[in-house]
């Protein structure tokens, strides 16, 4: 069962806003100022949160027809094109893309290059949709289809100008006999101006959005591969969740029964912070596949940021991966990290004793490697000190309370020990600001019942 | 295995396999089914949907444990996750439904429904899973321009958060249907948040995304009495469950209780947020229903638990000092009281 919810898109019937009474009193002249301005808020506050062009586009139509105009149209250039939209009331929006004219050949390519507005009023028959007029201003005769239940018909070609460049236009009719007038016109200007500087920014922040895409590909947490024989399971918060991008990294890569898992916390929070997790992990890659000890993949990272002398550095817990028969052997190597847990299918929990420099400040090149064998069913976590350090309304969550989620929940599974602890912490913290979280599980997997 | 015919033994069957966790036997009702010329989604709203369910009803009346509740879920995630398989993905990605489940909901399971759901229709779906913050879904709607945005909740104490999810989304011009069992069946609640649709299983979930409009306006601000008191309760639920929780430590200790007895006392505890954040939910969806249901609910598992008569009132009255400065929420208790 359905239940449709959104009702009408025009709320509240209006006067006619394009009406302007002969002689009007004061107090009708200041409802009518006070309704055309709350209009232009209206629909300043609806088209300005899109942030999406053909979305803005939409909403722009469905504003202003019925409840303005008879029939609106917005065009947008685009690289030679001219993207149009149209729609009548109570149908949704058409759309079609027609190639640019020439400039100063048509209504449209004027009132772009000229950034005037142009009124003109067409009383044409069925058979004169193709009228030049008509086709200069309305050039998709898909679009011009619309018209035909409107005539004759006075149209009003406004351009879209941002940033002293005519990038689009707003045409809109309306039944002849109402037409535009003087005060119409001002008003719907006003309107057509604020829109164009809306619809300027968010075609602006697409592309911007779409850059910041592509170079925020790398940087952001990968998904997960699958490792035959073992189970991965993962959590990654970030501080400022509207960037997206945190500090804290997690990676894992290499071949079948051989393979490196690193997961690190670089110094800041945020974008900065990100490009920095997307070099060492980059590192941590091209040193793994020159030697996978981990040893040797911490040292080599550290040779790479220390000769980068910039002052940054990283914490970061390094694993290789193997199997052993029914076992998964791990060699770790830390780097001034909180050492990994490792939990008994049985019921134990054990810290695993790796420690190490911290990576980026010291030309150093002593880390060591603790061997771990997870048999079937054991699990080891790998974390970053946002889970220790999340802030509660009274404490840090704290070793302790991690302990004890890991003690309470069911091990048969790892993904459901890393939601257990990722639930708890997501109520402890509640909408207070915390760092970056990141939790990496990896599980030999239970023998087959 | 059994030969299975219809859909309520194989119901009971993929319930069996569940309760021992046991992937192989789940895996293998599902392919009888499917031999027996069942689709996926048939697959999935006749058995594993309704075993869902009985989940559910079997960890609140504590005839299974929460290991038990987990291993099943993770086994049905995977059965899900094979038969979605055999869905062919829609070959445009192009304008995507976001099926996302409200931030602090980590019942992924009828969102991955709605979105096997979504894509057997044609529809292509970008799935955000369990637990999606109001700030990531609003970015991966302004990175995707989805054609809609399905949201799941099936915790009451988690409807302020719809609300300010549904506002987030509409403020970028972007339908939302909502579902879950944290809304009543007509879709009332749905409609006071300022949802676009309301779906109440998969298949009108697809209905609704079909028949949506491709922009909406932005969500016109609530305007019933106690809704702002309901985001008060909502922002001081932390504070409001230690005061109940220390009152309720007179009548039932839990402190100094050694682990081993702490049975029905600790799930008493455990629940309370969730208490206190119905009276929140409540508010701001302008249904006092849900507290009453709530209490309903928290009765069953105490008394499955062996706890004494009674707790759900004593939890009401002491919640109604606990709350004495909300006058709206002293209100809505007060005719819980009453029932």
């Amino acid at each position: 069962m359905t239940s449709d919810l959104h009702g009408s898109m025009n709320g509240e019937a209006t006067q006619d806003l394009l009406v302007t009474p002969r002689t009007p009193d004061a107090e009708t002249r200041l409802r009518l100022e006070s309704e055309r301005a709350s209009f232009l808020a209206r629909v300043s506050r609806t088209v300005g949160g899109s942030m999406q062009t053909e979305r803005a586009v939409d909403l722009i139509l469905q504003m202003l027809v019925p409840e303005v105009v008879d029939w609106a149209q917005v065009v947008l250039r685009e690289a030679g094109l001219l993207q149009c939209y149209a729609t009548l009331a109570d149908r949704p929006a058409r759309r079609a893309s027609v190639t640019a004219p020439r400039s100063g050949t048509s209504t449209l390519s004027r009132v772009m290059s000229r950034g005037l507005r142009e009124l003109s009023l067409v009383s044409m028959g069925p058979e004169e949709l193709d009228n030049e007029a008509l086709a200069s201003a309305v050039p998709a005769p898909e679009l011009r289809e619309d018209l035909r239940s409107i005539r004759p018909v006075d149209l009003l070609v406004i351009p879209l100008t941002a940033r002293g460049r005519g990038f689009g236009a707003l045409t809109l009719a309306r039944r002849g006999e109402d037409g535009f007038d003087e005060e119409a016109v001002a008003f719907l200007e006003e309107l057509a101006h604020s829109l164009a500087v809306t619809l300027d920014a968010t075609r602006n922040l697409a592309d911007s959005r779409r850059v910041a895409g592509v170079l925020s590909r790398d940087l952001a947490p990968p998904s997960l591969p699958s490792m035959p024989g073992a189970r991965l399971a993962k959590y990654y918060r970030v501080a400022f969740e509207h960037e997206a991008l945190g500090g804290d990294f997690y990676d894992i890569h290499g071949e079948p029964d051989d393979w490196t898992a690193v997961v690190g916390d670089v110094c800041g929070k945020g974008v900065e912070a990100a490009v920095l997790t997307g070099r060492v992990r980059q590192a941590v890659r091209t040193a793994a596949l020159v030697d996978r000890s981990p040893a040797q993949v911490l040292d080599l990272v550290n040779r790479v940021l220390v000769s980068d002398g910039d002052g940054t550095f990283v914490t970061a817990l390094c694993a290789r991966v193997r199997r052993r028969g029914d076992d998964l052997v791990l060699s770790v190597s830390a780097a001034g990290h909180h050492p990994p847990l490792l939990l008994r299918a049985g019921g134990g929990l054990e810290a695993v004793p790796a420690e190490g420099t911290v990576l980026g400040l010291f030309d150093t090149h002593d880390y060591d490697e603790v061997e771990v064998v997870l048999h079937p069913g054991d699990s080891c976590l790998f974390f970053t000190d946002g889970v220790l350090e999340a802030p509660g309304l009274d404490e840090q969550f704290g070793e302790e309370r991690l302990r004890s989620v890991l003690d309470g929940a069911p091990r048969e599974d790892v993904n459901t020990v890393v939601e257990s602890i990722a639930m708890t912490l997501a109520e402890h913290v509640g909408d207070r600001a915390h760092d970056d979280i990141a939790i990496l599980g990896i599980q030999n997997e239970p023998a087959q019942r | 295995m059994t030969t299975t015919t219809g859909a309520g033994a194989a119901t009971e069957d993929y319930l069996d396999a569940l309760a021992s966790g046991d992937r192989v036997r789940a895996w293998e009702v599902v392919s009888a089914l499917q031999q027996a010329g069942a689709s996926p989604l048939e697959v999935m709203a006749r058995v594993i949907a309704p075993a869902q369910a009985r989940v559910g009803v079997l960890w609140a009346t504590d005839a299974w444990s929460v290991a038990q509740e987990h291993a099943a879920t993770a086994v049905s995630e995977a059965v899900l996750a094979r038969l979605g398989g055999a869905i062919a993905v829609p070959p445009d990605p192009a304008s995507p439904v976001v099926v996302s489940c409200v931030e602090q909901e980590w019942h992924a399971l009828p969102a991955l429904l709605v979105a096997e759901h979504l894509r057997a229709d044609g529809l292509p779906v970008s799935y955000l899973g369990a637990n999606a913050s109001a700030e990531h879904l609003v970015r991966h709607v302004h990175e995707t321009s989805p054609r809609a945005v399905a949201l799941s909740c099936s915790l009451s104490a988690s409807l302020p958060r719809v609300r300010r999810q549904i506002e987030a989304v509409r403020a970028t011009g972007t339908a939302v249907v909502v579902g879950g069992s944290a809304f009543d069946a007509e879709g009332r609640r749905a409609q006071m948040l300022g949802a676009t649709a309301f779906a109440s299983s998969g298949a009108a979930a697809v209905s609704a995304v079909r028949g949506m409009p491709t922009a909406v306006t932005p969500a016109p601000p609530l305007g019933h009495d106690g809704a702002d008191e309901g985001y008060a309760v909502h922002a001081d639920r932390e504070q409001l469950t230690g005061e109940l929780r220390r009152r309720l430590e007179d009548h039932y200790p839990l402190v100094g209780l050694p682990e081993e007895l702490r049975g029905w006392q600790r799930a008493l505890h455990d629940h309370l947020p969730h208490v206190v954040g119905s009276l929140g939910g409540a508010l701001v969806a302008d249904d006092p229903r849900i507290v009453g249901e709530t209490i309903t609910w928290l009765d069953e598992v105490m008394r499955h638990r062996g706890a004494p008569a009674g707790v759900g009132r004593t939890v009401v009255a002491e919640l109604a000092v606990v709350i004495r400065d909300y006058p709206a929420a002293g209100r809505l208790l007060v005719g819980t009281a009453r029932h």
